[in-house]
């Protein structure tokens, strides 16, 4: 009996592991990751080290190394790769293998433990590739001998926990029904932030060590324990070469520095139990439509109350897309037709409207905009990959002109939506802050070519919501930065950062359209 | 060896799929007709453990399948109607994936129903050059792996052409003794020369379940064939129920179900499955 259970977990999380391993998008993140190892790991007399304590460049011995690259991946292992496994239900229920699997004698605890382990694997094999990058950067420019074992116990301690818990919370937000759609993406942005501050606060001190799933803390505390200093700056940051270099021991494994780690690893055992008890183990009765609409009982009953309006904005919309010149026709009718499958967005509209008619106008300069960028992503993330998903994309391809004119149909209705949201507030803020205005516009036009261009080169929204609100918590962080100022509502966007925009918007525009043709090429 | 008893499934809405269906089947082929609708899909997922029953209760070989699913999901061989496969997987490990599911470990198993379904020599292509009937033969590969005591397959010559078709009834009933195939189809042709029992229904309730014998007399007296001119057929199109139709010099050679002569010319003739199936139909109606 249990070598039957532990032959199907090998054989759920091998699967799991292959079909991942097989998407393009896993060489992409290789390659990411390498450029990631080439531009961390810089060299000393360009004045940056990769870590600085109080002004004193740390040497790059493998210990330095390994705790400072790890500590930079775990920003982006915690956060992408919950976007990078948090798929694997909804994989099975577009193959429509999940009615197979539920007839099989596996159990849903088994299935689910199978997934989990997949997801661990999946991202401990990339933070592994990334760690061969890092130790051939060592190679390069480390400053004492290549110390193997030193690397693998440090991205353990440091990133092991990261890594399961993330492939857990991944599973559990796909299980429960409110979180398994676009809304769950959104609110696992917010989870990560709450995981990063409670990394940053606790230093790996108190009870708050045992909470470190980033392992930022645990980072910080090691090095605390050694150089007892009041600046501490892990990544590329500038040094004083008058002060003479230090040097980080080794690790010390002792029970104190592996029982936190040990514990916050085993967050994932509540979290793969929530799971479980989600789980919907493909009834349809209960399984949600292949759609990636955000779930849930009260969404459905919300939608279903504001389903009147989508009738008239249907209605009307019908109208327009008849009476608008050819080329405009499409691209109308996909505007019109996502308003209507998801009333939440004009719902949202609705809100937005409201706000910029009776807000204070400072309030829509800055909030409204802050807002409007949340909701975009929401709406605009499966605009150019639903139809794939749906299976109604070959019926497309057989209307006049649609084939080849897909992606700018795609991008010309994500460009005409998020207008939709913008002009508004662009017209009220144009009264006292012309060039905030234009950045909102500029940032609707990037918000489009983004989500467009992201869409076709991964096929799946994911990409999108997870680039653009890294991007999102970026810019919220870096509000004095003009170059982040991207839809104007920092106030620090200068005319070089709106034509920076405009520029990557065109660019990202001929990306969306490149794929397109590759992708018809291919198909001959 | 399989008993269903007053088996309700209500979906949230308010939809009714199946109705109060009690039904008891030994071993065999077993052919479940309907239209589209009817509920067989919804049944065949209720069998199969996919989904529970509002009310009822289903047994199979003495077993309560509600309370002890995995004890019958082990000699459970299932194809759904609306199957798929993973486009990155070659035949072969998808066969090994859901081998492992089924605690099938031999790979010579594997090979066996490869070579069974004519898709040994493209065992290591990738599925996502397969068309739709390799797809389906796969998809009934992996539903064969555990050697299983009940076989349920929904709808399983969908994209087939004819001559797989053919091969697959074949197979079907070369499975072997003992156990219970249960065939779900819309296309009477399928089952025809294959099930030992035919069950009907019909908006989600039983309308009957027997042998073909009793089905095809029941219809007797009531199947008729002549010739009509275009006229007249158009006329006895809109009122019978036409089981078929062929245009040639002399007229049209129409064959409809009526419980009286339909048409001057018209005359009694020997009833197929069908025939019965479409008087049952009209039955109801």
């Amino acid at each position: 009996m249990a070598t039957s259970i532990l032959w199907q977990i090998r054989a759920i999380a091998a699967t799991d592991l292959r079909l991942r391993l097989r998407r393009p998008a896993t060489l992409w993140l290789i390659l990411i990751l390498s450029g990631l190892a080439y531009l961390f790991i810089r060299d000393p007399d360009t004045g940056t080290g990769l870590m600085v304590v109080d002004g004193a460049r740390a040497l790059y011995t493998s210990q330095v190394v390994a705790i400072s690259t790890a500590g930079l991946a775990a920003f982006l292992l915690t956060f992408a790769g919950f976007y990078l496994t948090s798929n694997t239900l909804r994989r099975d229920l577009l193959a429509r293998t999940g009615a197979i699997i539920a007839a099989t004698p596996v159990s849903s605890g088994t299935y689910l433990v199978g997934k989990f382990l997949g997801g661990s694997a999946y991202l401990g094999l990339v933070t592994g590739a990334y760690l061969l990058n890092v130790m051939a950067m060592h190679l390069l420019r480390g400053e004492g001998p290549l110390e193997p074992l030193t690397y693998v116990v440090t991205y353990l301690l440091a990133l092991g926990p990261a890594i399961v818990v993330v492939a857990a919370l991944a599973l559990c937000f796909e299980c429960i029904p409110l979180l398994s759609g676009r809304l769950g993406d959104v609110a696992y942005f917010f989870v990560w932030t709450v995981l990063v501050a409670v990394g940053a606060i606790a230093e790996g001190r108190g009870a708050g060590r045992f909470l470190d799933v980033m392992g930022i803390g645990f980072i910080m505390a090691e090095v605390h324990t050694v150089a007892n200093a009041q600046n501490i700056a892990i990544g590329v940051t500038p040094f004083d070469p008058r002060v003479a270099p230090w040097v980080l021991p080794p690790i010390s494994l002792t029970l104190g520095t592996l029982l936190p780690r040990l514990t916050t690893a085993l967050f994932a055992v509540p979290l793969l139990l929530v799971a479980r008890l989600f789980f919907h183990r493909f009834d349809p009765a209960r399984v949600r439509s292949g759609s990636q609409t955000a779930g849930g009982d009260l969404i459905r009953r919300v939608s279903g109350l504001i389903k009147p309006l989508t009738r008239i904005v249907s209605g009307v919309g019908a109208r327009l897309v008849t009476a608008a010149p050819g080329a405009l026709r499409p691209v109308l009718a996909e505007t019109v037709m996502t308003l209507c499958q998801a009333p939440l967005v004009l719902l949202a509209w609705l809100g937005v409207l409201t706000t910029t008619l009776v807000a204070k106008a400072e309030t829509v300069t800055h909030a409204v905009p802050m807002a409007l960028s949340a909701i975009l992503a929401i709406a605009l993330a499966d605009l150019s990959t639903r139809d794939r998903a749906a299976g109604v994309q070959a019926m497309l391809f057989s209307m006049p002109r649609l084939k080849p004119d897909y992606a700018r149909i795609k991008l010309g209705a994500a460009a005409l939506l998020a207008l939709l949201f913008v002009l508004p507030p662009a017209l009220r803020i144009a009264v006292h802050a012309p060039g905030a205005a234009l950045s909102l516009l500029i940032a609707a036009g990037f918000m489009a070519a983004l989500a467009s261009a992201l869409g076709f080169l991964t096929r799946t929204p994911k990409a999108f919501m997870g680039v653009f609100l890294l991007f999102l918590y970026l810019v919220l962080n870096g509000a004095q930065l003009p170059a982040l100022d991207f839809a104007g509502w920092n106030g620090v966007a200068t005319g070089s950062t709106r034509l920076g925009y405009l520029l990557m918007t065109l660019l990202l525009a001929g990306v969306a359209e490149g794929k397109h043709r590759w992708d018809l090429g291919r198909e001959g | 060896m399989l008993k269903l008893d007053q088996v309700t499934k209500r979906f949230r809405g308010g939809v009714t799929a199946v109705a109060d269906l009690s039904l008891e089947l030994g071993a065999g082929v077993v052919g479940l007709l309907g239209p589209n609708g009817a509920g067989k899909t919804t049944l065949m997922q209720l069998i199969a453990t996919i989904t529970r029953p509002t009310r009822g209760q289903i047994h199979f070989q003495g077993i309560d399948v509600l309370r002890e699913p995995e004890t019958l999901r082990r000699q459970l061989g299932y194809l759904p109607q609306d199957f798929g496969v993973y486009d990155n997987l070659t035949a072969f490990e998808f066969l090994s994936y859901f081998g492992g599911l089924k605690g099938i470990t031999k790979r010579g198993r594997i090979e066996e129903l490869l070579e069974l379904v004519n898709l040994h020599t493209v065992a290591h292509r990738p599925a996502a050059t397969f068309s739709g009937g390799m797809r389906q033969r796969l998809g009934i590969a992996q539903a064969l792996l555990n050697d299983p005591a009940l076989l349920i397959v929904d709808e399983p010559t969908a994209g087939l052409d004819p001559e797989e078709r053919v091969r697959f009834r074949h197979l079907l009933s070369d499975l072997g003794t003992g156990k219970l195939i249960l065939l779900s189809t819309h296309i009477v042709s399928d089952i025809e020369s294959l099930a030992g029992t035919i069950a009907i229904m019909r908006q989600g309730r039983l309308v009957t379940c027997a042998v073909p014998e009793d089905l095809l007399r029941g219809a007797r007296g009531q199947v008729w064939e002549g010739v009509v001119s275009s006229a007249e057929y158009e006329q006895i199109r809109g009122r019978l129920k036409v089981t078929r139709a062929v245009r040639q010099a002399d007229g049209v050679h129409a064959r409809a179900v009526s419980p009286v002569q339909p048409f001057a010319t018209a005359m009694a003739v020997e009833p197929d499955l069908e025939d019965a199936f479409v008087r049952l139909m009209q039955a109801g109606t």
